[in-house]
């Protein structure tokens, strides 16, 4: 029994690059899910982030040439996402993207937890007012489960800032979703778990 | 004003990014600074809290859009392939996300457990006799294929006419093993309605009661690439292919386990419903209007493809 030679990204790629549409479109396939999810948390728009990543996987085939393979293509594809995330928000997009820094009406008590399922609305509207930065940073940490190395590469930041900004990201964010904090107990820190990467 | 520990070393011990000798430095802290201790347990409330928003499934409009543009764009690379096969995964791209969508709907994975108890003792018993057989008959064109044009006809003929050891060997099987089993299993039916494609019907290695486990099909070189891909892009999925001879050996292999095992737990039969539908189902016939004619008359020769599926072997 053989392992099927099914073809990797590196070998899509080379296909196309040299101008084989199928190849590319097998790697969108494979590759629109998490992109889609990450660009979605990012702008908290389903329409916004299917328009940006639609934008963002045409930009890479315009671009392919430039694309040398020192990284991953997924890596690629999430820095490419991330800025036209950030240019469509520069256009205006659709004017639906939530103001970074503007506050919404909260009767929630500094008391009060997210306990359920109702307050997923609330999560992705704090996550869409948190500065551009920092919301990228939690959502490959958080979400993409990205190890830091693979963050420094997609942000093009080192990975002693990628440590440092993190710490402050999620402060920023438990800050708007106002989260109270179990009590501690001390001894025992778990780690957060972290799936596989890509 | 806070104990002035480094809180990106904090982040980076929770994030599983520290080393050995930075992991205890932490853990000394933490266990005598309330201030750290509470920054840890808000990362973990952190982590809770946005986990709920998981993960989305792309819109199949995005893969449509992108495939339209580049052939659009590009027609000069290839004045016609381009065209037909980005017609084709663009419709492929529809079924799949449809096909993925309306999984749990289908349930296939709940009823192959429902009825597993009633599945033989290997879902590989009569493997070899029922493939003799199988070997012997020539593949029966697709009951509602458009007539087909002369050369493919001729080369259709060409392929059936190879002798059955010769068949035998050739036929290659795609041993699917995934965790999501129905998922990937509907994945292949979405593929083969894009195509316009059918199983072989009276698939001897199909038997009576795994017809979830098996599936034959009459697949191009391109098409079985195209499927192995979309497969294989799937989450926790590998496909392993291999040839009939080392699939029976493995059977066989198995079968002298499975007295005191249980065996595989898929395999089950699938509702009497969905047969019937599967039966009944039209060809999809948009796909097929979309191909070029000449693409559809230079098409290569098909041959018997097998795919197993299993569910994946749980990670340790």
């Amino acid at each position: 029994v053989t392992s099927t030679p099914v073809p990797g990204d590196r070998e899509l790629l080379d296909r196309a690059r040299r101008g084989d549409g199928d190849a590319f479109g097998l790697l969108v396939v494979r590759h629109q899910d998490r992109i889609y999810t990450a660009v979605l948390r990012f702008c908290g728009d389903e329409e916004d982030a299917r328009d940006i990543v639609q934008r963002a996987f045409l930009n890479a085939w315009r671009r392919i040439d430039s694309f040398k393979g020192d990284s991953a293509f997924s890596t690629w594809m999430y820095r490419i996402a991330f800025n036209e995330s950030v240019s469509f928000r520069r256009e205006g997009g659709r004017k639906r993207l939530v103001e970074s820094g503007s506050e919404p009406a909260d009767d929630r008590r500094p008391g009060d937890r997210l306990d359920s399922e109702e307050n997923r609305a609330k999560v992705q509207d704090a996550l869409s007012r948190l500065d551009p930065d920092d919301r990228k940073i939690i959502i490959l940490t958080e979400m993409e489960e990205k190890s830091y190395d693979e963050i420094a590469e997609i942000l093009e930041i080192p990975k002693g800032t990628v440590r440092s900004r993190l710490f402050r990201a999620r402060e920023a964010l438990r800050e708007k979703l106002k989260i109270v904090l179990k009590s501690a107990e001390p001894g025992s820190i778990e780690s957060r778990p972290r799936g596989g990467g890509i | 004003v806070g104990c002035g520990f480094d809180k990106g070393l904090l982040a980076a011990h929770y994030d599983g990014e520290t080393t050995h000798g930075e992991g205890v430095e932490v853990e000394r802290h933490v266990g005598s600074c309330p201030e750290c201790a509470r920054d840890l347990a808000a990362m973990k409330d952190l982590s809770a809290a946005i986990k709920p928003l998981g993960r989305g499934a792309a819109p199949m409009s995005i893969a449509e859009g992108v495939l339209r543009e580049i052939g659009a764009r590009e027609p000069a690379r290839r004045p016609w392939g381009l065209s037909a096969a980005a017609a084709v995964l663009i419709c492929g791209v529809t079924f799949v996300v449809m096909y993925q969508r309306r999984a749990p709907e289908r349930s296939m994975v709940a009823a192959a457990e429902k009825s597993a108890a009633d599945a033989p003792k290997s879902q590989y018993e009569g493997f070899g006799e029922e493939y003799e057989e199988f070997a012997a008959k020539p593949s029966p064109p697709p009951a509602e294929a458009p007539a087909a044009p002369g050369a493919r006809a001729a080369k259709m003929e060409e392929e059936r006419s190879r002798g059955a050891r010769q068949e035998k060997s050739a036929v290659p099987v795609i041993r699917v093993s995934a965790a999501d089993v129905a998922g990937a299993r509907a994945e292949v039916e979405a593929f083969l309605k894009v195509r316009a494609l059918k199983q072989v019907p009276g698939a001897p290695l199909l038997g009576r009661h795994s017809s979830d486990r098996y599936l034959q099909l009459d697949l191009t070189e391109g098409e079985l690439k195209d499927l192995e891909m979309l497969l294989a892009a799937r989450k926790e999925t590998t496909l392993v292919r291999g040839s009939l001879e080392a699939e029976q050996k493995r059977v066989a292999e198995e079968l002298a386990k499975s007295k005191s095992a249980d065996g595989i737990t898929l395999g089950a039969k699938k509702d009497r419903a969905d047969d019937e539908k599967e039966k009944d189902a039209p060809a999809a016939n948009e796909p097929r209007d979309l191909l070029d004619k000449d693409a559809e008359q230079k098409e290569p020769p098909r041959r018997k493809v097998i795919f197993v599926f299993e569910p994946a072997e749980p990670k340790k």
